[in-house]
């Protein structure tokens, strides 16, 4: 079988859906690995290689569904289950957040150290304790009921109708259009801001000049819970379970600020691209091929199998793509050095 | 030795002995706060449950073998100033090619012992890799750990890509060594059905790279590049060059720890995961634990064997296994705490300091009352 075969169109049952984007899921995406990646940004800037983004996110996304199903079967209306789990994922966010700083910053551990070891404690116990919730030995997942569960989809869906799209479209937008310039803005034009890139920069020499390094690493760090409360509820929303695995995702914001060159538009133009990957994946997954055209059953178990095997080499690209991308940049620098020295 | 080092090696080993036993005493309350028995279960479990069986001992021996390799892999390079978490990636990646060759070779010529020819792919493979982010770091510029971090999931996704694929998955999405790969039974046997062979071979490395970190003039040069990469351009020694030597050798040890840990039994399963496997993280584990000294590797890389094999085990229902991970991971980061805040002379100075001042602010509050 020629491999490229089952991508032809014509053989395809709904290839209309994977080409249509334009949806809450990709919102969602862009919005938590955005959002992730602005965290990882921050802590850069203040010369924090926080690997620990992925233990965070696990805490966060557990804390949020774990409070969410606390509150699955009152009599709450969904606007304050959502706000009651989100104060879940804030609460477990700051308790890791502090140990993984106070380690860190006050302790100076090793960072990388440091952040394995609260991703394997973060994935350990929200294992344990989502088994120990839900006594289901074969699906370890936890399930709750807030803003985008499909209950509340139709009743959005119901009061207003926009191009077949529900009003919750608009949500993660509105946030992301305010949280970008912010943290672009506390970055580059605040003096806090200032102040972690100087510690970031030079540790030795801006507590000379009379920063409290410490100080800002820690409000830095601490920053960024805000942040990451906002993408696990987004990630919650996404993937409407848990099962004490984020596919990597703290990892991948981390490549996205390699990728963006550590700025702040860059990095949001280079999510965008890279969400609308992991949805194209996530959607090719799903293609059928059509009965009418093949009517071998084996066939097409055969071609079903494949576009399930497609999807790992797609995620695979994602974390190929930040790694050529330096290579091509890094090879571009040391070209233009090369013309410089020549011309003189 | 002098007393100094004498002193700081003992210091170690009092934190991590300390630290492991205060954080199984503080579960152990917490389990028995759960549920009476649990607790104890745990911990009978744990410490001496495998001791009158033998297959459970040759068990955690086998396990043994590829940590103790893996973490000689990362010690070796953490020596060299290097933190090398592509281990998880290599030892993958070594299991899968071999898997892989090892199926088209049967296929070609099923008669024929192919061992000693997929032993060598197999650490080509895992070499490669290391050498790719030797590459990325000294000419490209790239950071290790990034670079490798991000190598693990490409080579873990590249995994799940060709066990995937049609005819190779069995109906439960395990993918067994048993039937696929007659090598095996010829490779796997033990000496008083205790000793694995794999352990042998693993402790003789682990002894011989041991040697030259400590006692020879390399193991020297090794630490100078760590510590000081500086002076140690001016000396002559050439960074490069010793730096490409350390990948090579932690590729081809990594590599073998591939063999040893996908291949430790007749019936060895290759998991589809969406995370990192785990054994790549507990050789950066038992580094950690061991607090960089190569003499006490083998007995930690003995306790997290030890730990992972009988977490299979737990005779207790509605607990997860997963609190022996929870535990590792509480241990992990209690040693250096421990460590900082009692054997380090500034951070006692510092507790001291805010100690004086608390009393202090205490004495005026009282004589202000007063």
């Amino acid at each position: 079988m020629n491999s490229w075969i089952p991508l032809n169109p014509n053989l395809v049952y709904n290839w209309y859906d994977v080409r249509n984007f334009l949806e809450t899921n990709t919102l969602l995406i862009f919005g938590f690995i955005l959002l992730i990646a602005l965290t990882s940004l921050i802590c850069f800037k203040s010369g924090i290689i926080n690997i620990a983004l992925e233990g965070q996110f696990i805490m966060g996304v557990f804390g949020f569904v774990l409070f969410g199903s606390f509150v699955k079967k009152s009599g709450l209306n969904i606007y304050s289950k959502t706000f009651i789990s989100i104060i879940g994922a804030f609460v477990f966010l700051t308790i890791i957040t502090f140990i993984f700083s106070f380690l860190t910053i006050t302790l100076k551990i090793n960072q990388i150290l440091v952040g394995i070891g609260l991703n394997i404690i973060a994935s350990a116990v929200s294992l344990f304790f989502t088994l120990m919730i839900t006594d289901d030995v074969a699906f370890r997942d936890l399930h709750f009921d807030t803003f985008y569960s499909v209950e509340a989809k139709l009743i959005y869906q119901n009061i207003i109708n926009l191009k077949n799209q529900s009003i919750d479209l608009f949500l993660p937008l509105l946030i992301l259009i305010f949280i970008v310039p912010f943290v672009w803005f506390f970055i580059e034009k605040t003096t806090i801001g200032f102040r972690i890139r100087a510690t970031g920069k030079d540790l030795k020499m801006s507590k000379t000049i009379g920063i409290k390094s410490e100080k800002y690493q820690y409000i830095a760090v601490m920053s960024g819970v805000f942040l990451m409360t906002i993408a696990s509820w987004f990630f919650a929303e996404w993937n409407h379970k848990f099962s004490g695995n984020v596919f990597g995702f703290g990892y991948l914001g981390l490549s996205l600020v390699i990728l963006g060159r550590e700025k702040v538009w860059s990095i949001t133009i280079f999510t965008l691209l890279i969400s609308t990957l992991i949805l194209f994946t996530s959607k090719i997954t799903k293609l059928e091929p059509n009965p009418n055209i093949i009517i071998d059953p084996k066939k097409r178990e055969e071609f079903k199998k494949f576009y399930n095997s497609l999807e790992d080499i797609f995620n695979a690209s994602i974390y190929l793509i930040p790694i050529l991308s330096l290579v091509i940049y890094e090879s571009i620098k040391k070209l233009k050095k090369f013309r410089l020295k020549k011309n003189f | 030795m002098n007393f100094k080092s004498l002193n700081k090696s003992l210091n170690k080993l009092i934190a991590t002995i300390f630290s492991i036993f205060f954080i199984f005493f503080i579960f152990w309350i917490f389990l028995f706060s759960l549920n009476g028995q649990d607790g104890n279960i745990l911990i009978r479990n744990i410490f001496f449950d495998w001791i009158f069986s033998k297959q459970q001992i040759l068990k955690i021996l086998k396990m043994l073998a590829p940590l103790l390799l893996g973490s000689l892999a990362v010690l070796l390079c953490y020596k060299s100033g290097i933190i090398n978490l592509s281990v998880i990636g290599q030892m993958s990646l070594s299991g899968l090619v071999i898997f892989f060759v090892g199926l088209k070779l049967k296929e070609y010529n099923s008669e024929v012992n192919w061992l000693p020819l997929l032993v060598l792919v197999g650490i080509l493979a895992a070499v490669s890799l290391s050498v790719l982010i030797f590459i990325l770091k000294i000419y490209f510029n790239i950071n290790e750990v990034l670079s490798s971090i991000f190598l693990n999931f490409v080579v873990m996704y590249f995994f799940r890509f060709l066990v995937k694929r049609p005819n190779i998955l069995d109906p439960n999405d395990k993918l067994s060594t048993k039937d696929s790969l007659g090598f095996m039974i010829q490779f796997n046997f033990s000496v008083f059905e205790i000793i694995p062979i794999s352990l042998i071979f693993s402790f003789f490395i682990f002894v011989f790279i041991g040697y030259i970190l400590l006692r020879t003039r390399y193991g020297l040069k090794l630490k100078l590049i760590n510590k000081y990469k500086k002076s140690a351009k001016y000396v002559g020694l050439n960074y490069k060059r010793n730096i490409f030597k350390i990948f090579i050798i932690s590729g081809i040890i990594s590599g073998l720890a591939g063999l040893f840990y996908y291949f430790k039994n007749d019936n060895s399963k290759l998991f589809l995961s969406d995370a990192l496997p785990n054994n790549g993280f507990d050789t950066i584990i038992i580094v950690w634990l061991s607090q960089y000294s190569v003499v006490g590797l083998p007995f930690i890389a003995f306790f997290i064997s030890l730990i992972r094999t009988q977490q299979e085990v737990i005779p207790i229902s509605h607990i997860s296994p997963e609190i022996l991970q929870i535990i590792i991971g509480t241990i992990l980061l209690f040693i250096p705490f421990i460590s900082q805040l009692f054997f380090n002379k500034k951070q006692k100075q510092k507790m001291k300091e805010t100690f004086i001042k608390l009393k202090l602010i205490f004495n005026k509050e009282r004589f202000i009352k007063k």
